[in-house]
């Protein structure tokens, strides 16, 4: 059973605004789909290894070096962005 | 000469080499029916006329010299939009992202730009690959050509609607847990999800990393062959692929297995009579038909949903509409930004993932959900390989419904969710699976899907062509 303050808490550690109308919607769309994956509770698990990777298992590593990247896609990748300053993305203050 | 826009890449490969046709007369043509059709299909995001013009009289220039040639030399195609190109606007089908430009090209891209083909444009999809119709775009509904007031599918709606409306000759499409096959059934085109690992998923737009492949879908069987065979291989730059050595079919007789839990309740009658009568169809063309059994498959969607939210929830945090991404206007302080951005930039069904994963994977709930879905996938893909024993592929409906009306499960995620039930097992596991027109109920194309075990995709394509034959 999910409750309303569980939808908004959910919402705020995913850092979603979600209106009250969604949240009125969400509380009943959930519960139906928690119930629905609580099935997986008749399935026989116990022991069983989960898996990691369907495919392979190997580890596999690239060199640990530094690519020097143009200017033109290093503009292109600011530009991405809404705003900023100096050649860098600007964002509100992190410490009040 | 037969209408331009009906022709195979097989086909129009031959056709171009002996410069009986100019890939730009080609591209026109198909840039013709776009402009024709699209008003109501509505299957490409955008078109890049110029562009793709460009590429065509490239490609012109590689035949007339015979240099270079692929049998993808002069081809247009449609590319999903969740699939980088560099240059060009990828959204993937999300408000987030309406003006992200990609900066650079997927792998997928890089190989099919050195193979000659021709990009006509990027193709409309849920957002951020997330429902079955491509309801969830936030740039409004594909149709199927088959019938418009119904879905054609998703998320690679736009994808397999252009192939299908021979609005592009092939297109990309990009699966998570059926949004290759699933449209590519519902508009009645060919459609594979490859092995895990085989196709590179370096520029990607990522949904849910280890269920994710790119995979072709194409008007016959030998097109999605020659699409596999230039888009898949090994990737410096994305470590989940592997070296790809694929197995041939050893016998000369095809074994299929059809599992006995793939015919329960909620599969749609009429689809069970297509698929049952196709089965039988190719047991009369020679091939051994067996029952088989996956025990665990009615755990299979509860598993991929949960691990579908989770991957979801933590690959999209990066959208914070800080680098890159929508950024709203009346935030106060950061935390409020990020919410901000984040709710206005997402559409509902992304919220609705991105919540519910961050749920399953929050402090006490990871053991329940997560950890009992990974241990599903072991089971699962122990089932399959049980069932390889005896067969070589496995055979079953791709859908248990027909394409249905524009706006008839919208409302209600969980049946949405339903759609996917026998998909998902292939993602889950990392097998390849293929989807084949297996006729139709009414005007409706129903597909048939194909499992094999991994990179056994040459035995896909042996089953697929053997489909085919049916209806020639």
């Amino acid at each position: 059973m999910v409750l309303k303050k569980d939808v908004i808490r959910i919402a705020q550690l995913a850092r979603i605004q979600v209106s009250n109308k969604e949240v009125e919607k969400f509380v009943g769309e959930f519960s139906d789909i928690l119930t629905y994956f609580d099935t997986l509770k008749k399935a026989k698990l116990k022991g069983i290894q989960p898996m990691t990777h369907s495919v392979t298992s190997q580890n596999v590593v690239r060199k640990d070096e530094g690519k020097k990247v143009s200017v033109e896609v290093k503009n292109k990748l600011v530009a991405m962005t809404e705003t900023t300053k100096g050649g860098f993305s600007k964002v509100k203050a992190i410490l009040q | 000469m037969a209408d331009i826009l009906s022709y195979t890449i097989e086909e129009l490969s031959q056709k171009l080499a002996k410069q009986e046709i100019s890939s730009l007369e080609l591209t026109k043509a198909y840039l013709d029916s776009i402009k024709k059709q699209d008003k109501n299909i509505h299957a490409f995001l955008s078109v890049d006329e110029a562009l793709a013009l460009a590429d065509a009289k490239k490609a012109d220039t590689l035949l007339k010299d015979a240099k270079n040639i692929t049998k993808l030399t002069g081809i247009p195609y449609g590319v999903k939009d969740a699939i980088l190109v560099e240059g060009m606007v990828c959204s993937a089908g999300s408000k987030m992202l309406k003006d992200y430009i990609a900066p650079y090209d997927a792998t997928v891209i890089i190989k099919l730009k050195k193979a000659g083909a021709v990009i006509l444009g990027k193709t409309n999809m849920d957002e951020f690959g997330m429902g079955a119709s491509t309801e969830n775009s936030a740039f409004g509904v594909t149709k199927n050509p088959h019938d418009v007031t119904r879905v054609p599918g998703g998320s690679s709606g736009g994808s397999s609607a252009a192939v299908s409306a021979h609005e592009s000759v092939f297109a990309l499409g990009e699966d998570t847990g059926g949004s290759i096959r699933l449209p590519a059934s519902f508009c009645g085109v060919v459609g594979l999800k490859p092995t895990y690992g085989a196709v590179s998923r370096y520029g990607i737009i990522a949904f849910a990393s280890s269920l994710d492949q790119v995979g072709p879908i194409t008007k016959t069987v030998d097109d999605c062959k020659i699409v596999f065979q230039a888009i898949s291989g090994q990737d410096p730059m994305d470590s989940t692929t592997v070296e790809l050595k694929l197995k041939k079919p050893e016998r000369k007789k095809l074994r299929i297995g059809v599992p006995k839990e793939f015919f329960t309740k909620g599969l749609d009658k009429d689809v069970e009579k297509v698929i049952k009568d196709t089965i039988g169809k190719l047991g009369n063309k020679g091939a051994i038909i067996k029952e088989v059994s996956l025990p665990n498959l009615q755990y299979g969607l509860a598993a991929y949903y949960i691990i579908n939210m989770s991957e979801a929830s933590a690959n999209l945090a990066r959208y914070d509409g800080i680098r890159y991404g929508h950024r709203g206007k009346k935030a106060k302080n950061l935390r409020e930004m990020y919410e901000e951005n984040r709710g206005e930039g997402f559409g509902e069904e992304v919220k609705r993932r991105i919540m519910l994963g961050t749920y399953a994977l929050s402090a006490g709930y990871y053991d329940a959900y997560y950890l009992q879905a990974q241990k599903m996938r072991t089971l699962l893909l122990s089932d399959f390989e049980k069932v390889f024993k005896d067969v070589d592929v496995v055979a079953g409906p791709v859908s248990p419904v027909l394409p249905f009306k524009i706006g008839e499960r919208i409302g209600d995620p969980m049946s949405m969710y339903l759609v996917d039930a026998y998909t998902v097992p292939a993602n889950l596991t990392g097998l390849p699976a293929l989807s084949v027109p297996a006729g139709k109920v009414g005007k409706l194309p129903v597909g048939m899907q194909f499992i094999s075990g991994k990179f056994e995709e040459p035995t896909l394509f042996a089953a697929g062509k053997m489909l085919e034959k049916i209806y020639v």
